[in-house]
């Protein structure tokens, strides 16, 4: 019972000890005043939330930072009361959501519809929902509400970018452009197995996954080799730097599809590198590369190189959910994991570390017969202390692919284009 | 401040407009009572109070300097509107005093428990009240959004005045009943639209998106509910019946509050009076009367010219009469005609020898005709003035009343003409009188002979009309005896006659008459004035002595009830009315003698008596003595002082608090023991031990309230109990408050055995819920004595 409910109770007490002292008619009309407006209040609450239903679907759960999100809620109102207003809150993580409505003069036996439109800013997974319908009197004296709990959540993948070119260095074997296409031919490139085919040659056969398997499998072979492409993400907390952010203007709630501002990454060298990261992988699964992911956030993703859009997908889930928010260095992440890359792998180390770790990282890699090409997020730019100037030049010197991204760049253009 | 504070305001126009409603209804309720004038000021002081309030509310000020401003606000529109019931045209500065000294009139009658007769105190109460109202329901609004403090003092203001504005069950009732009824439907929707906003302040700020739509759906539906709701609570068919155990208990329990109403009901007495609060001692015509013994209750103060000139004798008149006819005076005078202080232009006739002097009057009660020196040529208020008009135009005035009713306590001025002629002028005035003088002022009643007879006997040896009026003054002083009583002069002889032969003792009434009958008779134009003496003043004493006398250029004249006075004025042409005074209970009037003129004779000069100081016993009786009072109560100096002192004692209080919040003093027991310390007194053992709980840290002191709970529940804890212990007794005794006292306990625990100060928060907030459930238990045991077991048990033990 609310304060106000309260006080007409007591002004209801009030009249009616009034009303039997006094015998006047005016402390009469007030009692009923009062009892009629506790009643009828009351009443009206009661009914305000029975047989209201809601239902709330999207298209897809699925979608990319700067992305609009849809999605539908139906209100559905059983019996013939009409209902004066409904609040229908959206109590999802996503940000900016605007699922939130009021709906007023809702006649008995109707459904309402409305779509809520939202501008995916923040990557992640969020929860659609729980969703609470709050009704209740004009006068707020018995408000009612009800809380339906949430049923699906939605995967926010980092920013994609295409981009138009990247370094890629050449593997250990010397040769033209390489030509990712299996061939029936025996070559010395094994590019993976699939089911025995009648008329496969017996020296195809690979028995050892034949034995595992127990049915017979066929060894298929590349014409050229390719070696996989390996992300190193840096997600110590220490190295990252951001700036103050105004979040850009939502999509208003009576969005109709009109053109919308163009979505901006947040000044965070952490978002810089997550999108770097996204759009790289993006580049080299489209180039038939097999790609993998290393990154020591807030926990360790370590996905093999592989190929596809499978892959691609696994990849931005795991950006999608990372947080810079380690503790391990970059350095010791790559002197962990390079041991186990194949010689003339290519490696990408993206981070905004500025510091000669990087430089002995690069050089372990080198010495590794790795292909390192290095990405720095110019932490200077993003309100470090420190720029990235010095250590490009030294890993220029180094005889390394560096690409050094501010910000505010386009990633495209600083990702594609070399600043010698 | 904040910003965000200043963007947490509540102005909404149409909760705004829904209050300016509800204050006008409450207004236009009031104004329908009809208890006095001028009640209609309510409506533009809750207008200005309301504007007032949703200003102050929606402004960045803190409570205080709201309450500055509502202060300062409030009391000018209230001056402001009640210095305008006064009238039109009169200064500014005029009416400020005026109120004053109602208020002060006001106030000491009250305080002597006397009826209150000027309406002014109820009409500032109500002001006040209003403006309270008011301005309280728009802060309250602008603010806070809180419907209930701003409907509230106004349903509770409306429901006193439908209480005590009794009216039987009629059609007037009914629509009054409905009329109220506006102020309910308007609270309602105020609530209802209050109530909207929050929830629309909420949607903003959880981004909850809702269309112009909503705004108007809900009203619309709020709208059709409220009407709904008070037409069927209005409309209800059954009729309330009183509970005689009800009403009995009542009688009892509200006992003290009618002691207190009938205490108070003294300030309202005004109001029950209505419209009759003005009683006029003297009207348009008058009785000779058998006099009465009058008091000494003061009429009114005037603050004279301390050295007229020479022969000038203060008359405060209320009337003059030119017809007489049976023991009855009246004026003939039909003529009314209005003046303005800005445009007092009255023709008067232009004498000579006259001296004009500023007389400023304070009149104890209420006056609807005004005392004026004679003759009155300007006046500080509207007044209506009873005239006639000469061939020439010129105007004698019979009376001057005032357009809007002077109360006690207010003041007003007037500048009034009178004769300075000396007794050598006055002998050679001319004795063509203006025919219209002699057709007004020569009028007789059928007189008796020996009347006439007298009359030309006394005047026989003098051949102006000076020494005339003169000889016949002193026939009278020196022939008849004063009474303030006499006996009914007997039905079937002429009143006059019977006075002047048969009973030879009378009053002021008589003495006049009889000397404007006689001079009538001889040829001489007289007239009868009525009013006031001119009073005494502290400075008679040395006025009448030949010693040193302090110079000062006005003296104050108390006029009492004593003083009424009836007096006969003669016309001299060239020099106007004269006074005369034939009253022997009245000082003679001793004017100068003046440079002879062409060598007139003299037969007598008079000689200037001393003016005798007034006494009690030498004071005249006054013709309508029927509002005579007890004499007047001692001011109640020592209540006034208590009061006065006990606001300043308030005042000090609030501004220490302010003080000890802005210096970060320490709390007010401390300060009190070191007071008592300082001055080598030890301090009283509760004051020790609040100073104690008072310097304690918010931990320490949030703990004690389990102690206070345990001493409350009938357990109090020994000294050697452990603050666990106390906590598990505290459990045992009252099972809801074992988290809280746990978590207390906790904070407890962190600020006294550790370096770290414990959270003050929750620790305050635990103390704050046991000390209100121990009450609540406290109660129910006082309730219900056998319900819970209160024997004594060790405290001591785990539970």
């Amino acid at each position: 019972m609310t304060v106000s409910a309260r006080i007409i109770l007591v002004l209801l007490g009030l009249s009616v000890f009034a009303m039997v002292v006094t015998g006047s008619v005016i402390y009469s009309r007030l009692t009923y005043l009062w009892l009629f407006l506790l009643l009828g209040n009351w009443l009206w609450s009661l009914v305000a939330l029975r047989g209201v239903t809601l239902e709330r679907d999207a298209n897809t759960y699925r979608s990319q930072v700067g992305h609009v999100f849809e999605e539908r809620f139906v209100i559905n109102i059983a019996g013939r009361l009409p209902r004066l207003w409904l609040e229908v809150r959206d109590e999802s993580s996503l940000p900016g959501t605007q699922g939130s409505r009021v709906l007023t003069m809702l006649s008995g036996n109707q459904s309402r519809t409305y779509r809520a439109v939202t501008r995916l800013t923040q990557r992640g997974s969020f929860r659609l929902g729980p969703t609470t319908l709050a009704s209740g009197d004009p006068f707020g004296l018995f408000p009612v509400s009800r809380l339906s709990a949430s049923e699906n959540s939605l995967l926010v993948y980092p920013l994609l970018v295409d981009l138009p070119a990247f370094p890629s260095p050449a593997g250990l074997l010397t040769g033209g452009e390489a030509l990712r296409r299996r061939t029936h031919q025996v070559t010395p490139n094994a590019a993976g197995i699939r089911d025995y085919e009648p008329g496969d040659s017996l020296n195809r056969i690979h028995w050892a996954s034949t034995a595992r398997r127990g049915r017979l499998m066929t060894k298929e072979f590349e014409l050229d080799p390719l070696a996989p492409v390996w992300i190193f993400l840096d997600g110590e907390h220490a190295a990252h730097a951001r700036l103050p952010y105004a979040q850009q203007a939502e999509i208003p709630a009576n969005y109709l599809g009109r053109q919308v501002e163009k979505y901006r990454l947040p000044p965070s060298t952490e978002e810089y590198a997550v999108s770097a990261a996204a759009s790289i992988a993006q580049y080299f699964i489209r180039r038939k590369r097999a790609v993998g992911l290393a990154c020591r956030g807030d926990a360790l993703y370590i996905l093999a190189a592989e190929m596809g859009g499978r892959q691609l997908g696994k990849i931005l889930e795991a950006l999608a959910l990372f947080r810079a928010e380690g503790g391990l260095s970059l350095l010791a992440l790559v002197m962990a994991q390079a041991r186990h890359l194949p010689r003339g792998s290519t490696v990408v180390l993206i981070t905004p570390d500025v510091t000669n770790d990087i430089v002995i990282a690069t050089d372990h890699l080198l010495r590794r017969s790795l292909r390192p090409v290095v990405i720095l997020i110019d932490p200077h730019t993003f309100g470090g202390r420190v720029g990235a100037d010095s250590l490009a030049a030294a890993l220029r010197t180094m005889g390394v692919a560096v690409r050094r991204v501010a910000c505010g760049d386009p990633l495209e253009i600083s990702l594609s284009v070399s600043e010698n | 401040m904040a910003r965000s504070e200043y963007v947490l305001r509540w102005w909404d126009l149409r909760a705004a407009l829904l209050l300016l409603v509800g204050v006008l209804a409450i207004a236009s309720r009031l104004a329908a009572t009809r208890w006095t004038e001028h009640l209609q000021i309510s409506y533009t002081i809750a207008f200005f109070g309301l504007l007032a309030g949703l200003a102050l509310g929606q402004s960045r000020f803190r409570t205080v300097a709201v309450a500055i401003y509502s202060l300062v606000f409030g009391g000018f529109v209230i001056t402001w509107q009640i210095g305008g019931t006064l009238g039109s045209g009169i200064e500014w500065a005029e009416r400020l005093m005026s109120l004053l000294g109602r208020m002060l009139t006001a106030v000491v009658q009250f305080s002597r428990q006397q009826p209150v007769q000027d309406p002014l105190l109820a009409l500032i109460l109500f002001g006040i009240l209003f403006w309270l109202m008011a301005e309280q329901a728009g802060y309250a609004v602008t603010r806070h959004a809180d419907p209930w403090q701003a409907v509230l003092p106004g349903g509770l203001a409306l429901l006193v005045i439908h209480t005590y504005d009794y009216r039987p069950p009629g059609p007037q009732f009914t629509t009054l009943l409905w009329a109220a009824s506006i102020y309910f439907v308007v609270s309602l929707l105020l609530i209802a639209r209050l109530n909207y906003l929050k929830f629309r302040r909420g949607w903003e700020l959880n981004r909850v998106y809702f269309s112009p739509e909503v705004d108007t759906d809900i009203s619309q539906a709020t709208l059709i509910a409220t009407i709904a709701l008070v037409v069927l609570a209005w409309a209800a068919p059954l009729t309330p019946n009183v509970l005689p155990p009800a009403r009995d208990l009542w009688a009892i329990a509200s006992r003290p509050w009618n002691d207190f109403r009938a205490r108070f009901g003294n300030m309202f007495t005004s109001l029950r009076a209505t419209f009759g609060v003005v009683e006029d001692t003297y009207s348009a015509q008058m009785n000779l009367g058998r006099g009465s013994v009058l008091s000494d209750e003061i009429v009114m103060v005037v603050e004279a010219p301390s050295q007229p000139p020479q022969g000038v004798r203060y008359y405060w008149r209320a009337w003059s009469y030119d017809s007489y006819d049976s023991g009855r005076w009246r004026t003939s005078f039909t003529l009314t005609e209005t003046a303005s202080p800005d445009g007092f232009d009255f023709q008067l006739p232009d004498y000579r020898a006259r001296w004009t002097g500023v007389f400023t009057i304070t009149p104890a009660g209420p006056l609807g005709t005004l005392y004026t020196p004679n003759n009155p040529v300007w006046v500080s208020r509207p007044v209506t003035a009873v005239i006639a008009r000469d061939p020439d135009e010129n105007v004698d005035i019979a009376s001057v009343q005032s357009a809007v009713t002077v109360f006690g306590g207010e003041t007003y001025r007037v500048n009034g003409s009178l004769s300075t002629a000396t007794v050598t002028e006055l002998r050679n005035a001319d004795d063509d009188y203006p025919e219209w003088i002699e057709a007004t002022y020569l009028q007789l009643p059928a007189l008796t002979q020996r009347t006439r007879d007298l009359a030309f006997e006394i005047t026989a040896p003098y051949d102006n009309a000076y020494d005339k009026a003169e000889a016949i003054t002193r026939w009278l002083r020196d022939n008849i005896s004063y009474a303030e009583t006499i006996e009914a002069p007997p039905p079937n002889q002429e009143p006059i006659d019977w006075f002047l032969f048969d009973s030879r003792v009378g009053f002021c009434n008589y003495y006049a008459t009889a000397e404007v009958i006689m001079l009538r008779a001889v040829g001489i134009p007289a007239r009868m004035s009525v009013g006031y003496a001119r009073g005494t003043t502290d400075d008679d004493t040395e006025q009448v002595g030949s010693g040193f006398r302090e110079v000062r250029d006005t003296f104050n004249y108390t006029v009492v009830q004593r003083d009424a006075h009836a007096w006969p004025e003669v016309y001299f042409p060239g020099y106007g009315w004269v006074e005369f005074e034939p009253t022997v209970s009245q000082a003679p009037i001793a004017r100068p003698l003046g440079a002879p003129v062409n060598n007139t004779a003299t037969t007598e000069t008079p000689t200037p008596a001393p003016t005798p100081a007034p006494t009690a016993a030498a004071a005249d009786d006054g013709p309508l003595p029927d509002s005579a009072q007890a004499a007047a109560a001692p001011v109640p100096w020592p209540l006034i002082i208590g009061i006065g002192v006990a606001v300043v004692l308030v005042a000090l209080g609030v501004a220490g608090w302010k003080m000890r919040e802005r210096f970060n003093l320490p709390p007010l027991p401390i300060m009190m023991e070191r007071g008592f310390r300082r001055i080598g007194l030890t301090p009283p053992a509760a004051l020790r031990e609040w100073a104690r709980v008072a310097a304690l840290p918010p931990v320490e002191k949030a703990y004690q309230e389990i102690n206070a709970a345990l001493v409350r529940l009938g357990q109090p804890p020994s000294a050697a109990d452990t603050p666990a212990d106390r906590v598990n007794a505290l459990r045992s005794l009252l099972p809801e408050t074992a988290t809280l006292a746990y978590k207390l306990l906790a904070e407890y625990h962190i600020a006294a055995y550790s370096p770290k100060d414990g959270n003050a928060a929750i620790a305050e907030q635990a103390g704050r819920l046991i000390r209100n459930l121990s009450w609540r238990r406290y109660v129910d045991m006082r309730v219900n004595p056998g319900k819970y077991d209160v024997s004594p048990r060790p405290i001591g033990w785990r539970a």
